[in-house]
């Protein structure tokens, strides 16, 4: 029997390792966060990790538009942006593809027909928060990301059930893998629209309020208006509703950070769910 | 109707293949061609013109990442200012349906409530 160990959520803005000092205290407050959460991987050990994100048009165009698409391959190139300009260095990153193919295969057999992918490359939706969980890089990650950025988006009751399917094939594994879950990406921001900069802190602290109450079903109820009061940002949380599902029903998250970060154009927060 | 999709697929190419974005600054006309970009898009990207292809329908995300494809920096720093900036006054994005469009700051808010956000953003929320 395979076992979840460990739910985190977390922020993605590029600002993260990109514009440091421009984020001043808020920031190191912010990395601090990141730091706890890393403490608490590292109690658990986690033999693989599930890394639930969104991409930004960096494999997908929309002549193919997977509305979840699990990245079955050995290995994965990440992150696509410029050194310069993320400070992360590119690398491969190891990933799972036994365990892939089985997710998708027991997925498709319970009538949730997955997409997948064998050569996925990685942006900073996916490599912020590995860059400060596992700096090494020395933990598997097989990447599912989702179509939060062109609507029309999956329903995230569904990505909820997404998690709940997560859950029960790892349960299902004799090797008795643990397993972190990691959801990243929110809380509230918009891009490339007018309103860049904005933070909707009321939105943010709602999302953080039900996540400490272990309300979860309720995140998952709520509509695409609902989630778009946080802007077109905000829909990446689906990315944090995946891990949702695959916790034990309504386990109470510990917030580690909450920072509204004007230069990060991002409310930036990072939660994790002991199991 | 341009909806920008011929475009977009040009910056997402680009994005991915250096030698493409080469050939694409050293004759542009040739290579807006050989993806036989409409010409109100070929226009917009002449004209540097951000408003245009964001209004005709270029995902933001695309957007942001496609800067430098339109004669602006991409500098992080930049991204969120100047280029920021240059939708000033853009109307409403045709892909984009549940997202709130309160528009840029007001007196330098950048911290926003519900409260804030446009009448139809307003109602009552699953607490």
């Amino acid at each position: 029997m395979g076992e979840i160990v460990l739910g985190i959520g977390s922020s993605h803005a590029p600002g993260v390792t990109g514009q440091v000092e421009e984020a001043g205290e808020q920031g190191a407050r912010f990395h601090a966060g990141l730091h706890k959460i890393r403490e608490e991987f590292e109690k658990v050990k986690p033999d693989v990790i599930i890394e639930i994100a969104n991409e930004h048009f960096v494999n997908f165009y929309l002549d193919n538009m997977p509305s979840i698409c699990v990245g079955m391959g050995e290995q994965h190139f990440g992150p696509v942006e410029p050194e310069s300009w993320l400070k992360i260095p590119h690398r491969m990153i190891p990933g799972h593809p036994e365990l892939a193919r089985e997710l998708v295969k027991q997925a498709i057999n319970s009538g949730f027909d997955l997409s997948f992918s064998e050569e996925l490359a990685l942006d900073h939706g996916s490599i912020i928060p590995l860059h400060f969980v596992t700096p090494n890089y020395d933990v598997p990650v097989i990447p599912i990301i989702l179509n939060n950025v062109m609507e029309p988006m999956p329903n995230p009751r569904r990505i909820f059930q997404l998690g709940q399917l997560i859950r029960q094939v790892v349960a299902s594994r004799p090797k008795g893998e643990k397993v972190a879950v990691i959801g990243t990406g929110g809380i509230s921001h918009w891009v490339g629209t007018p309103e860049m900069g904005l933070i909707n802190v009321e939105f943010d602290e709602r999302f953080l309020d039900n996540i400490e109450k272990g309300k979860l079903e309720s995140i998952a109820d709520w509509t695409p208006d609902e989630i778009g009061k946080g802007g077109n940002g905000a829909h990446e949380i689906r990315n944090w509703i995946g891990v949702m599902g695959s916790m034990p029903a309504n386990s109470k998250g510990e917030v580690a950070t909450y920072e509204p970060v004007v230069p990060w154009v991002t409310g930036c927060g990072a939660v994790y769910w002991k199991v | 109707m341009a909806n920008g999709y011929r475009a977009g697929k040009l910056f997402f190419d680009m994005n991915r293949n250096p030698q493409l974005f080469a050939r694409y600054q050293a004759d542009r006309e040739a290579v807006m061609g050989e993806y036989r970009l409409p010409e109100d898009e070929k226009q917009a990207i002449r004209d540097g013109n951000t408003i245009a292809l964001y209004e005709m329908g270029i995902n933001p995300y695309l957007m942001v990442s496609s800067a430098r494809f339109l004669g602006q920096s991409s500098d992080m720093a930049s991204l969120v200012t100047d280029f920021t900036k240059s939708l000033e006054g853009a109307g409403p994005s045709p892909v984009i349906d549940s997202v709130a469009n309160p528009g840029p700051p007001k007196n330098g808010k950048w911290l926003i409530r519900d409260e804030d956000l446009p009448a139809r953003w307003r109602g009552a929320v699953k607490k």
